[in-house]
């Protein structure tokens, strides 16, 4: 009682580390007990402690001694289970090394644990309060989305791919992956891509190059042209037309800086292999139930191009739905949640 | 914890800063409390101290008033004593010088020793030596001499000697005796 | 330049303020007062004891006095305390006369505080050298016994009837009287 009278009379301080390639953004948050006094962003040069980063996060945990520093889990073996009971989660993997947490009894989110425990080593002269799992962050980001038809949900950060299948709140596949180690395996899995698209396109069977011709300047060239073909697209998108205005926005955004479009494209076409990779093991593997995927939703954590999506649609035929997040917002947000439970 | 993998540290008011001081200030007070609480327990015990020996004083006091008063009633004892001693002496003395007075031709058939007189009963020869022998000598001492006389058979005198003292003398007398 | 302050170090000051407020009003309220009161009362007791100590010594002296007192004058006191006995007397005092015989006792005016009885005596001596040894045994007897006037010497035959009073003086046992009683502790 008395402990929660004075923890009232204090601010409490949120300070959210987010590993990127080759940097580390810190967002601090500062709440009383009504509303956020105060919000710092700050980018430092290290994807771990350097000292610049570490002054910066003391001058603002000497503000209160109710202090929660949380983290975005960059580990690299990390990823999701559909099943929250150790026997059947053994069935899709060796949880020995692992160190997993239940979402709502329906669904696992596991890390490897010496990756955890050299996480908070290198945090350890500030001390580490919350790691967060990005299929959490996923998970609360489309709670809206979650819950009603299977669809596939990405998290994009600067490096790192989080990847999940939902239906109904359940979880039904998920991967992590890391785009530094994606490049290698790209070759392999472009040929798998074609063998499924085969199967999947009943219309596009043969090499006859009429057929094709007419059919890809009809796919290509009448985008604007063919009233019907944006009927139907209109039809799919009846969830959130908001996210559509967003879309719109990103496009405009995305199409301003030339010389980034290249550079990032090639960027999305990584992540955009990976995606496909990870779809055709969902496919492929039989432990997991696989449903054909239509939609896909993205939490778009760094900006990416137009090009994404166009992959995507064209190449996977799937109904693209870009939202954009704001990483570290999220990871404050989920630790307010976290404290308050 | 619902999302995150580890649980967050105890947060606490009470940072080092804050309980080295409290600290500091424990020690403080543990020291303050320590003396008032000797002082309020040595104000208490002189108090009783300061109490008892007073009332020993007093007592001490009355025990000194009861021996002097005892020391005062053996001087008057001892005064008393004394008194009655001399007195006697005196007495003894007085009956000595009596007896040696009277001389040997005359006899002494009675004496009566009175607090201012003297009565003697007794034979004399004749008057001549009853006068010179005997009256001379109590005339010396008493201021008031009565003598009468009745003539015996064998020629011998029976005398009676009426002898006293002044008042005034007769005081004086008594206070040396 | 503003100097951040943050709402810990304000508390953790207004902390040290009032536990520095406290330290400052107990100790002047309660530390000071009763410290000077603990220095005036040792004082006092000092004195107490002082004034203990010189009575003390006042009462040894006075005591030892009083036994000597009653030491030397034992017989005295003794003497005052003992009840007049005519058996004892005339078993004591037979063998200075011939005959001794008490007649009534009687109690008269006190002298000096002391009761005193009269005591009428008649005895039979052969020479008044009998008379004499007897006053000088009667100083050294077991009472305080003066022989007063009148004093009457008879001739009979060989002997000399002699009568005389005798004051026996006594402490006086009365509740009202001035002098108090002592005792040959």
């Amino acid at each position: 009682m008395l402990s929660k009278m004075i923890e009232a009379l204090y601010l409490k301080v949120f300070v959210n580390i987010i590993v990127k390639r080759a940097s580390t953004i810190v967002y601090i948050e500062i709440h009383s007990k009504k509303k956020v006094l105060n919000s710092i962003h700050s980018e430092f040069e290290t994807t771990s402690l350097n000292d610049k980063m570490l002054a910066f996060i003391q001058k603002y945990i000497k503000e209160s001694p109710y202090y929660y520093i949380s983290i975005l889990d960059r580990a690299v073996v990390q990823g999701a289970l559909p099943s929250c009971q150790k026997q059947k989660m053994l069935f899709y993997k060796d949880m020995s090394d692992s160190e997993y947490r239940c979402y709502d009894g329906k669904w696992a989110y596991y890390t490897a644990k010496s990756e955890m425990y050299e996480t908070e080593k290198i945090y350890e002269s500030i001390g580490l309060d919350f790691i967060f799992s990005p299929f959490v962050l996923i998970a609360k980001f489309f709670k809206d989305k979650i819950v009603g038809k299977i669809a596939i949900y990405v998290l994009i950060e600067d490096n790192y791919l989080s990847i999940a299948v939902f239906e109904d709140e359940y979880l039904l596949y998920a991967k992590h992956c890391d785009l530094d180690t994606i490049s290698e395996i790209d070759d392999i899995l472009l040929s798998d891509n074609v063998d499924v698209d085969e199967e999947l396109d009943f219309d596009d069977s043969g090499i006859d190059l009429e057929s094709m011709d007419v059919d890809d300047d009809g796919i290509e060239l009448e985008d604007f042209g063919e009233i019907e073909d944006l009927d139907s697209l209109e039809d799919i998108d009846e969830f959130d037309d908001s996210k559509d205005v967003e879309e719109e926005l990103l496009e405009s955004d995305t199409d301003l800086k030339e010389a980034d479009v290249v550079d990032k494209s090639n960027e999305d076409y990584q992540r955009f292999s990976a995606i496909q990779s990870a779809v055709a093991d969902y496919y492929k593997d039989e432990r997991y139930e696989s449903k054909f995927l239509e939609n896909i939703y993205i939490a778009d954590g760094i900006g990416v191009s137009r090009e994404l999506k166009k992959y995507l649609e064209e190449e996977m035929f799937l109904n693209v739905y870009i939202r954009h997040m704001e990483i570290d917002v999220e990871i404050c947000e989920l630790a307010q949640e976290e404290l308050s439970s | 914890m619902k999302y995150s993998y580890i649980k967050p540290r105890k947060k606490s008011p009470f940072t080092a800063d804050v309980q080295l001081i409290i600290t500091f200030f424990s020690m403080t007070f543990i020291m303050l409390f320590t003396t008032y609480a000797f002082l309020l327990f040595k104000n208490y015990t002189f108090t009783q101290d300061r109490q008892a020996l007073i009332s020993s004083t007093i007592d001490l006091q009355n025990s000194i008033d009861e021996m002097d008063r005892k020391i005062a009633y053996i001087k008057k004892q001892k005064d008393l004593a004394e008194k009655v001693f001399t007195q006697n002496m005196v007495l003894k003395d007085s009956i000595t010088n009596l007896f040696d007075l009277v001389p040997e031709r005359i006899t002494l058939s009675r004496a009566e020793l009175l607090k201012n007189g003297l009565i003697l009963y007794g034979i004399t020869p004749s008057k001549d030596v009853y006068n010179f022998m005997l009256l001379a000598p109590l005339r010396s001492i008493f201021q008031k001499t009565y003598s009468s006389f009745y003539p015996q058979k064998n020629g011998w005198l029976r005398f009676v000697s009426t002898n006293y003292i002044n008042e005034d003398d007769t005081e004086e007398l008594d206070s040396e005796n | 330049m503003k100097i951040n302050v943050s709402r810990h170090q304000i508390y953790v000051l207004l902390l040290c303020i009032f536990l520095l407020l406290f330290v400052v009003v107990f100790s002047f309220g309660l530390l000071i007062p009763e410290g000077k009161s603990y220095r005036i009362k040792r004082v006092e007791v000092k004195k107490a004891q002082q004034e203990y100590d010189k009575y003390k010594n006042f009462h040894d002296e006075t005591f030892d006095k009083l036994k000597n007192l009653q030491g030397k004058h034992r017989r005295i006191i003794t003497a005052l305390d003992r009840p007049f006995s005519v058996e004892r007397f005339t078993k004591l005092y037979r063998e200075n006369f011939s005959s001794l015989k008490i007649a009534k006792i009687q109690r008269v005016t006190d002298e000096e505080g002391f009761s005193v009885y009269e005591v009428n005596t008649s005895s039979q001596i052969t020479s008044p050298v009998n008379f004499y040894d007897f006053l000088d045994a009667l100083n050294k007897g077991d009472w305080i016994i003066g022989v007063n006037f009148p004093i009457k010497f008879a001739r009979d035959g060989e002997m000399i009837h002699s009568s005389f009073t005798m004051k026996v003086y006594e402490n006086n046992r009365d509740k009202n009287s001035s002098a108090s009683g002592s005792s040959a502790k």
